[in-house]
């Protein structure tokens, strides 16, 4: 190892950016070669299930936003108007003379967990309840995911990352080391080298889909993407969450199918849903990325200060 | 005749459907009641990414009948080998039981009219659709061509036979002897 201690600044760096490509390189592709399952490449299914196209999308966090879209446009929840704002945050509560019987187990628990007094969207997630909740709902179509091989498995990733990350920690590391002990600290391009590496390295092993999934999943978003057009005049409600689900096409305002479910009245003098239902969604998209970064800040800070890890919480 | 024996040598695929884009959604919906989809050649033939995931969307999922509006097998200036060039291979890549295009003209002296034009019923058109028939057959043997009769609203007039004697002369030529009618 003396010729990798001896080498020049340059010339190592050069020599450590090729390891990088090479290790990066071979992770990709180790990524792509993920167990595909045993059977065919799946078919479009003729009745998409909007929960899985909205998991296959983004995980068990799509699917949390797709439960409170649907109740919210089944009329069951609403925005606390008049009060909404709350620390800056917009509440969620459950609508007046809404009654939840016909709701799924799983959604009915939402519903319940939402209350009469309203909740934020990082609140409501918060509660153990409401990821046992997700969780059910996932439980009902993840075995077959797994099965068919649409999910790079989570231990693959993690194989993936340990096993491309640990030469070029290696490697740095020891360069690194030999640098200091001799005294010199112009290290700044080796350090930034690794970190550039490792960023890159956790996008490639971050992808949830096989490319059989990705391929199902771009096909049955493919074949229903023109129904927009027909739910505006059918606006039943699974029809629209498959849209939500697998196009993240959000409905045009319906007044017959509104005025059904007391979502806006004769005059139009409330806020029609589609328009809230976007709003809800650009809460929800801003509440999940805070919480996201919170999170990751704080285990960060845990780590860093050698305090016990801590479970993780909420969905995804 | 030949033709008879042509026909049933077709696999039988059951009842389907012509694709159009706006019922994309609704022909995935009912999949399992389709046998198999048409789809025209000419939305196909100089496609943008989109319509050729939109053939392998559909390739992937249905039996698909490729069916040509705009060859010109009635013309008497012949077959635009360019043309049959592309035809070639879009049918190659979709690999369907069979392929269909119209007997009619829909151009000439460089025009394209855009129009399915009928053929006058007479020998030497029946010459020159079994000529144009031999070189499409050349340039694509398999699979099976089908050709199909118009309908048409003007009528050039000049006809020396009906136009039943004519589809029965033209199915009885060796160069037109497994296309059907």
């Amino acid at each position: 190892m003396d010729w990798i201690a001896n080498m020049p600044g340059p010339q190592f760096l050069g020599l450590y950016a090729s390891l990088i490509a090479v290790a990066l390189a071979g992770a990709y592709f180790a990524m792509r070669a993920s167990p595909q399952g045993d059977g065919l490449q799946p078919v479009v299914p003729s009745s998409p299930d909007p929960y899985e196209m909205a998991y296959l999308r983004g995980g068990e966090m799509e699917v949390s936003k797709l439960a409170l879209i649907e109740l919210a446009r089944g009329g069951y929840i609403q925005e606390r108007v008049g009060t909404a704002l709350r620390g800056g945050k917009v509440l969620l509560g459950q609508s007046e003379g809404a009654s939840p019987s016909r709701l799924s187990a799983p959604l009915r628990q939402i519903f319940d967990l939402v209350g009469g007094d309203g909740k934020s969207p990082g609140e409501l997630m918060r509660e153990s309840g409401f990821r046992g909740a997700v969780g059910q709902i996932v439980a009902r179509f993840e075995p077959r995911v797994q099965r068919e091989g649409l999910l790079v498995p989570t231990g693959r990733k993690m194989a993936v990352f340990l096993y491309t990350a640990m030469p070029i920690l290696s490697l740095g590391g020891y360069k690194l080391a030999v640098a200091l002990s001799k005294g010199r600290y112009n290290v700044g391009f080796l350090i930034i080298f690794t970190l550039v590496a490792l960023i890159a390295l956790r996008a490639i092993t971050s992808q949830r889909l096989t490319a059989r999934g990705k391929k199902y999943f771009w096909q049955t978003q493919e074949a229903y993407r023109g129904e927009t057009g027909e739910a505006v005049l059918d606006a039943t409600p699974g029809r629209q969450l498959r849209h939500v689900a697998a196009c993240r096409v959000v409905r045009r305002p319906d007044p017959v199918w509104d005025r059904e479910r007391g979502l806006c009245d004769d005059a139009g003098s409330r806020p029609q849903p589609a328009l809230r239902v976007v709003r809800l969604r650009i809460v929800l998209r801003i509440e999940l990325q805070r919480r996201r970064l919170w999170r990751r800040l704080r285990r960060l800070w845990r780590r860093l200060a050698g305090w016990p890890r801590c479970p993780r919480s909420g969905p995804g | 005749m030949a033709a008879t024996s042509g026909l049933a040598a077709l696999p039988a695929l059951g009842a389907g459907l012509g694709f159009r884009e706006p019922f994309r959604a609704g022909i995935f919906r009912h999949r399992e009641r389709i046998a198999a989809l048409e789809i025209t050649i000419e939305h196909y033939l100089d496609a943008d990414a989109a319509k050729r995931d939109e053939l392998e969307l559909l390739r992937s999922h249905f039996p698909l009948i490729p069916h040509g509006l705009e060859l010109s097998l009635g013309s008497a200036e012949g077959i635009d080998e360019r043309r049959l060039e592309r035809y070639a291979r879009l049918i190659e890549r979709v690999s369907p039981p069979w392929w269909s295009e119209h007997v009619a003209f829909t151009g000439a002296g460089g025009v394209e009219i855009g129009h399915l034009a009928p053929v006058p019923f007479t020998p030497e058109s029946l010459d020159v659709l079994c000529a144009n028939i031999e070189q499409t057959r050349k340039a694509i043997p398999l699979p099976p061509l089908i050709l199909e009769n118009i309908t048409y609203t003007l009528d050039w007039g000049g006809h020396e036979m009906s136009e039943g004697s004519f589809w029965l002369l033209c199915v009885a030529r060796p160069a037109a002897a497994c296309c059907l009618t």
